[in-house]
């Protein structure tokens, strides 16, 4: 009788360990759904957005938001450009906080956008041209480079998750 | 008297047999369905990437990829209904919105997935050829103006990496067989095509490419049999098409196809015509916009027109097609918004 | 008598002993077939989870694609003069687009591209405007999944680029 009691209680202790094993497997297994998939259109997202802002009018004699950074970084904030009441710079940065607030404040995405130049320093000019709150964890970012007469501005982009 | 200890371990063993069997059984069974699944579920994987493939092709324009296959290969059919799809294993999936021109069976480890705009002038649709680089394709071209004509244009819009032989029809007569399993021949001009004795017993598909008309050519021994023919407008585009096609009726399914997209992309470019007269109009610019024009490019009950009224519709489209081009470049020197 | 007891005792004893063998089997199988029916029951459930994973990946990229397959169409795209500028809407042929796609036909053409789905282009700044391109939409549905993309919407008569937003709300 003992014999066949510690038999049992050997096959009681293999379930048991199983049991436990598989339980352990279903919770590591158990990841949030999709994640990699959705950061990478977030990437494509920033990046889609940059292109788009630089293109777009400004309604502002016929002039680009990307042309009018371009002459905002050129003149060092003297533009002779006027757009009603602003000068390029002021216009620039009125469309583009803007336009960050209805794609990405009105859904309620955090983001972070800034200008730079190569060094990675914000011109003098342009260091208004900070808008949102740097991401407290991960995040994604993508940069447009922005050529003018004297060098190249980069304007950065990152979508926090 | 039987033993009893002998009568248990008999039974402990049978017991053991038996219980091991149906172990074994299911365990076979299980495997045996996985594979099955496993099976249907690559076909169903292969169809999809291959739809997701021909999507974009179709987006974007004069690509040509070359796409690996597994040995299952791909299957292009069209029924008489114009249901067409294509197929891998039990795995079918239908063109669609995409108009592709292939081979019925596609078997080589490649395959070359070629996408050419449609214009009139403006870009209707990609049209998508699907080449199989183990197709041996053959141009035959005789001494007709049409067949230097032809020579010419295929040289410049078939990419490289689709390889066609060109010869004339003494070539042709000498050519050797290379082994290959099918060999497609398209005999450009007004002379009679024929099969060179090399070529007899062989797996061959012959097209005759003449200015009013496209014949497709059965083999059966060592003559031709013209099983169907189509009259069509000589349009570079159309010949391709008709090229690369199974049979005449995966070329006519594809031409009705292009019409229906044609139908709803010039009714767009109408009404984007009539807004721009507005538009311009009120700023007192004179720009005359050929909004009939657009809409001679409509054509209506595409899927009921016969053979002829095919030919017609494509000629056409293609004589608006031309005036079309005219009236553009009148808005573009009168600086209007042009049409395209 | 005292044999015959002693003889039945014996069969006795001995029947126990062959049964209690038999009963041994029979529960080591029994543990057997409820370890398989455990781990079966994981395998399978972990496949489900796996395929729910794999469709809302398949479906958020669906989404994603039938967005960028948009911008191509002949219908809608920025084509001219033989330049085609990318990620952008001909403004007069969204208005053209949204008129052509509430008949029935051309919403059953567009069906196999779209699938259940509405799509719409937001014109944002400077002018505001918005256009329904596509509205097929199922009375039920499992699931919805919605994509977003800024793109340009040129006026020609203007010879002006617009920043819009394209939507796309696609049902499962």
């Amino acid at each position: 009788m003992r014999k066949a009691q510690s038999e049992m209680l050997g096959l009681v202790l293999i379930v048991l360990l199983i049991s436990v094993g598989i339980l352990i497997a279903i919770v590591i297994f158990s990841k949030p759904i999709g994640k990699e998939v959705r950061y990478e259109q977030e990437g494509f997202f920033a990046a889609n957005f940059l292109s788009t802002l630089v293109k777009s009018d400004s309604d502002c004699r016929g002039r680009s938001v990307g042309e009018l950074l371009q002459d905002c970084a050129e003149t060092h904030g003297n533009s002779a450009i006027v757009c009603g009441e602003r000068d390029s710079c002021g216009q620039a940065r009125f469309l583009i906080s803007n336009l960050l607030d209805v794609v990405f404040s009105e859904r309620g995405v955090k983001f972070y956008f800034t200008i730079s130049d190569r060094e990675g320093n914000t011109p003098d000019s342009l260091e208004d041209f900070v808008f949102g709150e740097p991401c407290s964890g991960e995040f994604e970012s993508k940069t447009r480079p922005l050529v003018f007469n004297n060098g190249v501005i980069y304007l950065k982009l990152d979508i926090c998750h | 008297m039987i033993d009893n200890k002998g009568f248990a371990l008999q039974f402990h063993w049978l017991f053991i047999l038996i219980a091991g069997g149906i172990i074994l059984v299911f365990f076979f069974s299980v495997a045996g369905k996985q594979k099955a699944l496993s099976d249907e579920k690559l076909s169903l994987s292969l169809v999809q990437s291959m739809d997701a493939i021909f999507e974009m092709a179709g987006a974007g324009e004069g690509t040509s990829q070359v796409i690996p296959l597994p040995k299952n290969g791909l299957g292009f059919s069209c029924t008489g209904t114009c249901d067409c799809f294509v197929q891998s294993g039990s795995a079918r999936k239908s063109f669609g919105n995409n108009i592709i021109f292939s081979e019925d069976e596609v078997k080589a480890p490649e395959v070359i997935v070629w996408s050419l705009p449609w214009k009139v002038p403006f870009r209707v649709v990609n049209l998508i050829f699907v080449s199989d680089p183990e197709t041996r394709k053959i141009f035959v071209f005789d001494d007709s103006p049409f067949a230097k004509d032809l020579k010419d244009k295929l040289a410049e819009i078939i990419p490289d990496n689709i390889i066609f032989e060109q010869m004339s029809f003494a070539e042709f007569n000498s050519v050797s067989f290379d082994g290959s399993d099918l060999t497609k021949v398209f005999f450009v001009g007004n002379s009679r095509p024929f099969i060179p004795s090399a070529f007899q017993g062989k797996n061959i598909e012959l097209l005759s490419i003449n200015p009013q008309v496209l014949a497709f050519y059965d083999v059966q021994g060592s003559s031709l049999v013209p099983y169907d023919f189509i009259k069509y407008p000589a349009d570079i585009t159309w010949i391709l098409a008709a090229m690369f096609s199974a049979d005449k009726n995966m070329f006519v399914c594809g031409l009705k196809s292009a019409l229906q997209r044609l139908n709803l992309v010039a009714k767009v470019f109408s009404d984007r015509a009539m807004f721009l007269a507005e538009k311009t109009d009120e700023m007192g610019l004179e720009c005359a916009y050929p909004v009939d024009e657009l809409d001679d490019l409509i054509t209506e009950n595409v899927v009921g027109l016969s053979d002829d009224d095919l030919f017609s519709s494509i000629s056409r489209i293609n004589s608006v097609r031309d005036s079309l081009v005219v009236r553009n470049d009148q808005l573009i020197e009168r600086s209007c918004p042009e049409l395209f | 008598m005292s044999g015959l007891v002693l003889s039945c005792f014996r069969l006795l004893n001995t029947m126990k002993k062959a049964q209690m063998r038999v009963l041994e089997s029979v529960a080591v199988l029994i543990v057997f077939f409820i370890l398989m029916v455990i781990g079966s029951s994981v395998y399978f459930g972990m496949q489900n989870s796996k395929l729910k994973k794999d469709r809302v990946v398949f479906e958020d990229s669906e989404a994603l694609r039938a967005l960028v397959k948009l911008q191509s169409l002949p219908e809608l795209d920025c084509s001219f003069a033989s330049a085609h500028t990318i990620n952008c809407f001909d403004l007069f042929k969204l208005q053209a687009f949204s008129n052509l796609t509430k008949s029935e036909s051309a919403q059953e053409f567009y069906y196999p591209l779209f699938g259940d789905a509405v799509i719409s282009v937001k014109v944002v700044f400077p002018l505001e405007r918005n256009f329904t391109l596509y509205d097929v939409h199922p009375v039920e549905f499992k699931s919805l999944v919605r994509k977003t993309m800024p793109v340009l919407v040129y006026d020609p008569v203007l010879s002006r680029y617009y920043f819009g937003l394209s939507e796309l709300i696609k049902y499962a």
